[in-house]
């Protein structure tokens, strides 16, 4: 380092102090450097310097007369604030107007802001999150993407590590919903739990309260509690008593090791309970470690710090040949990715999904949504105020003989456009703190403004970033106003001879047009959420869901030879009491997603081989209680049941499965053979196509195999009173299932509850339409206004000379009404391409239908029909003497 | 009368450039105050304090020749001028006599 001064300050100094003062200034503050460096070092000398330097700024005296100009700006700001106060409180209904646009605009926003930011916000609390890959598999069967699904096989994870220096770690899961434990002589529900192996806990970030992350899942038959889980079981008592005691999962005593935090709600992966991953090859068999044909395993990946993804992925396309040997081994071509953990939350395309996903087209949308808002309210702002320049004129060229300068006017804007942004910011936030609980109830989440504190967009912090971005619309939405009222030249004003110039109008409409195609939009689009919801909802299924209650099985209830004859005498049971009509046990009752075979071979046309398809396991009621029907063949009956499961030959199919196998017509597929699980089946019969699941979901084929499994459940087609009968299935359920936990639910609610994005759309979207609507149809409203003052005496003139209110109606309405039908010519096909694409989403969905899209532009037409004329009216119906008068 | 008057700080400095007649400029004011006075000061705040006396015409200045320890700059020299000169006494002579007032008991 050399010996000199920090040089920034003095060069600052040197601009600031007087120039008769400086050399003696910068003489006497290098003498004392030089005294201090001898003194304490050169490092603390400049570090003195600088502060010595610093310390001549507080005189004024020392420095050079200041500008004057700057004080005047100070001056003028705080007239600045007079004058557009005086201008907002004077002008009434057009600062309503403007406030009511941007506090809906505003009040939207936020609300929105905090749940986009919750959903960005996923699983960002993993320290190495960067470096976190979900595997995901896909499998191709004949040339065709048959399956792409989060499970794989149990090795792949081993093998993944073991091919691949680049991988750090991964850990290896799998899942559990609605299962029971013991604890303490009960039987409690666990939602859900991961069977997670033993890198689970130091792989994530999901710490510990008690308990060692390293040993604590390590061992078969080991268990780490959630708190809250923890807290249910021990009642609220001291959760750390918990550790070391027993609890039986799967009929086996297990060990409490850990007690871990809840998972963050902003976790994919949730859970009550993890259980150790050894805990289910114990009980699972070798099988679950080290299979390569069962796949309901999932695997996370931890890359080496710096790995470039893209060189793994290359590699990826040769780990599924060396492995899978080109479909040998699993019956499939298995080719495998990375996704990385931040996109996790974001994909709901991927089958079999261990996490709480979303659709993240659906997020962006509600965000463009909320932005357009905004721009509405704010077009608002620009019309109204261009508008009323005329009537500002007179202010503006006083300002301008009296020496102001075109800064200056746009200032005077920018600072008015500030205040009332600035209010309306105001009771936006307030209005967001007494929506909150309501907004929190519609979305089921714990929002709250505080997300803006706690986040950040491209690395700036959310506030920051939108304080920001606020700052330089004020400016962007002032300009415009500012320079037009600030081209008139004095005389012209003055005088009072000016006239809007041509490109300023095209402006004004083009904005107008652009709010109200933005409300066509809205409007298409909410007709036909809701149009789409009723076709959901309504449509014939082929299989009949209504009256029917489902219980859940046994869950610890033993396999074997006596299983098939409780079930039938609780079944019997159930079927005395007088409201239940029929019974069946099946593993999946509608709405659920069904299990895969992907190895099925056609014996009678041995081309067709490796072969994907669905299956059911159900008993032989199971087609009466869902109403499907038999179209060829015959329906499954007692005898084709039997507790040898290797006994068991016949099954049924439904149409879709009929072809999967290449016949043209269900009777050919009768006593034909089919070849899966490692043995022949023969077909006897032939079911209708039906919607296993929501009309998201295309039909697959479905084999209905005659099996009973413990833990499947019970579907009763009931006609009776289902609050009184529930009590007695209760109790037949305990009497023929002791010791197991009794729980139900009605099946056509659980069925509609996959289209509760749809429903929760269909709400948002309503809201959203409306304000739209309402903050550009008050713009209108506005805009009439101003239009109506300058037409005032054409009016009376026109009345004078006899016309009539039909003609002065069309007169003023025309020029809106050619706006807002322009408008509806571009919004209606840009509505449309966009619903087509979001109806995609759909396997089955209703036709938008060109009714729909002329109801949209004609009630828009309507409403900004009502609104002009509402306005219009009175105008007309004054006496045309008052409007000749006033000169 | 404002401007006449003499603040404690600026009678120091006035003293003190009195002290150092002919070789009296920012640094050494300041290293002087601080050494008799055992008090701190910035360099800052004495300039301030020149500048102001120098308004009120108790001080002249003038620039001297340059000096290599200074980086070639050249110092700014205060002398104390006439009416500077009677502001200290008038200063001192208001507390003569406030001195030769103070009855016995008081400081018993």
């Amino acid at each position: 380092m050399s010996k000199r001064p920090p040089k920034s300050i003095t060069r600052l100094l040197s601009k600031l102090c007087k120039p008769t003062l400086w050399e003696a200034i910068e003489g006497d503050l290098y003498e004392l450097f030089l005294i201090e460096i001898k003194k304490k070092g050169l490092k603390r000398a400049r570090r003195s310097y600088f502060w010595n330097a610093l310390a001549f700024l507080r005189y004024h005296r020392l420095q050079k007369v200041s500008d004057t100009k700057t004080q005047n700006n100070m001056s003028l700001l705080s007239n600045y604030m007079k004058v557009s106060w005086r201008d907002l409180t004077r002008n009434k209904t057009f600062s309503a107007i403007n406030l009511i646009g941007l506090v809906s605009g505003m009040t939207i926003f936020l609300l929105i802001m905090q749940y986009v930011l919750f959903e960005n916000s996923f699983d960002t609390f993993h320290k190495d999150v960067d470096r976190i890959y979900r595997v995901i598999n896909d499998r191709y069967q004949n040339g065709e993407l048959v399956q792409r699904g989060m499970i794989t096989y149990p090795t792949v994870g081993k093998l993944l590590k073991e091919d691949f220096p680049e991988i750090e770690s991964y850990t290896r899961m799998t899942y559990n919903l609605r299962n029971y434990l013991q604890f303490d002589g009960e039987t409690h529900l666990i939602n859900k739990f991961l069977l997670a192996d033993e890198h689970f806990l130091t792989f994530f970030d999901f710490p510990l309260l008690i308990g060692d992350p390293k040993s604590a899942l390590d061992g078969p038959f080991q268990i780490a509690l959630t708190e809250s889980y923890a807290k249910k079981l021990t009642k609220s008592k001291d959760v750390s008593l918990l550790i070391d005691e027993t609890i039986t999962l799967y009929g086996v005593p297990c060990k409490i090791t850990a007690i871990a935090k809840d998972a963050p709600n902003n976790s994919h992966l949730q859970f009550d309970l993890l259980v150790s991953y050894k805990t289910f090859i114990a009980t699972a068999g070798e099988e679950a470690d080290n299979s390569m044909s069962w796949s309901d395993f999932y695997h996370y990946v931890k890359l080496k710090n710096g790995v470039d993804k893209k060189v793994i992925h290359n590699k990826l396309a040769e780990f599924g040949k060396r492995h899978f040997k080109d479909g040998e081994v699993s019956g499939a071509i298995e080719e495998f990715s990375f996704q990385p953990l931040l996109e996790a939350r974001m994909d709901n395309t991927l089958e079999y999904e261990i996490g709480d996903v979303t659709d993240g087209s659906v997020v962006s949308l509600i965000l463009v949504i909320g932005l357009f808002i905004l721009m509405i309210a704010w077009i608002n702002y620009i019309n109204l105020t261009t508008s009323r320049a005329i009537q500002r004129a007179k202010e503006v060229g006083i300002r301008k003989s009296i020496g102001c300068s075109k800064s200056q006017l746009i200032w005077q804007f920018v600072v008015e456009t500030g205040l009332i942004n600035g209010i309306a910011l105001g009771i936006s936030v307030v209005l967001v703190l007494i929506l909150q609980p309501y907004f929190n109830a519609l979305t089921e989440l714990q929002l709250g403004l505080d997300i803006l504190l706690s986040t950040s967009i491209a690395n700036i912090p959310t506030l920051l970033f939108l304080a920001g971005s606020l700052i330089l619309i004020i400016i962007l939405v002032a300009i415009h106003p500012s320079l037009v009222t600030s081209r008139f030249t004095t005389q012209e004003v003055l005088k009072g001879s000016f006239k809007m110039k041509g490109e300023i109008v095209w402006l004004r409409k083009g904005l107008v047009v652009f709010q109200f195609s933005i409300a066509v939009i809205f409007i298409t689009g909410v007709l036909v959420v809701n149009k789409q919801i009723d076709y959901m909802v309504n449509k014939d299924l082929g299989i009949d869901i209504d009256k029917n209650l489902v219980i859940y099985g046994p869950a610890s209830f033993q396999f074997d030879s006596t299983l098939i004859p409780t079930i039938d005498s609780y079944k019997n049971e159930l079927l005395s009491l007088s409201g239940v009509d029929k019974v069946a046990t099946t593993s999946r009752v509608a709405g659920r997603k069904t299990g895969r075979i992907f190895h099925v071979r056609s014996l009678d046309n041995p081309e067709l081989d490796n072969l994907t398809t669905n299956f059911i396991n159900a008993d032989h009621e199971y087609t009466e209680v869902f109403g499907l029907k038999v179209l060829a063949g015959r329906d499954l009956d007692i005898t084709d049941h039997n507790s040898d499961g290797n006994l068991v030959r016949n099954i049924i199919v439904n149409e879709s499965a009929v072809q999967l196998l290449g016949y043209r017509h269900p009777t050919e597929a009768i006593n034909t053979r089919v070849n899966f699980f490692g043995k022949n089946w023969i077909i006897i019969g032939v079911v209708n196509d039906f919607h296993q699941r929501s009309l998201h979901e295309p039909i697959e084929p479905i084999f209905i195999l005659p099996y009973y499994e413990n833990q499947q459940s019970f579907a009763l087609k009931i006609s009776g009173d289902p609050q009184r009968l529930l009590h007695e299935i209760r109790e037949i359920f305990l009497k023929h299932f002791p010791g197991n936990y009794f729980d139900y639910y009605f099946l056509k609610d659980k069925y509609q509850e996959s289209y509760l994005a749809e429903f929760r759309l269909a709400d948002v979207s309503k809201v959203f339409a409306f304000f739209s609507i309402l903050v550009a149809t008050l713009g209108l409203y506005g805009l009439v206004m101003i239009t109506l003052l300058k037409k005032t005496k054409e009016i009376g003139v026109r009345k004078v000379l006899g016309a009539n209110l039909r003609q002065l109606l069309f007169l003023v309405n025309k020029d809106f009404l050619t706006l807002i039908l322009i408008a509806t010519l571009i919004g209606t096909p840009v509505a449309f391409l966009g619903l087509q694409k979001w109806k995609a989403g759909f396997a089955y969905s209703t036709d938008i239908g060109i009714s729909v899209l002329i109801f949209a532009s004609v009630a828009l037409m309507v409403i900004c029909l009502i609104t002009i004329s509402f306005h219009v009216g009175k105008v007309i119906r004054n006496n045309p003497v008052d409007s000749l008068r006033n000169e | 009368m404002k401007g006449t008057q003499l603040g404690e700080l600026e009678e120091i400095v006035l003293l003190v450039v009195a002290n150092l007649f002919d070789n009296a400029y920012g640094l050494l004011i300041k290293l002087e105050i601080e050494e008799k006075c055992n008090r701190s000061i910035t360099i800052s705040t004495v300039h301030n304090v020149l500048q102001r006396l120098s308004e009120k015409g108790f001080l002249d200045s003038r620039y001297g020749e340059p000096t290599p320890e200074r980086g070639g700059k050249r110092k700014l020299l205060f002398t104390v001028s006439k009416s500077g000169k009677e502001a200290l006494e008038r200063s001192r002579d208001i507390r003569n006599t406030l001195w030769n007032d103070i009855p016995k008991p008081a400081f018993q």
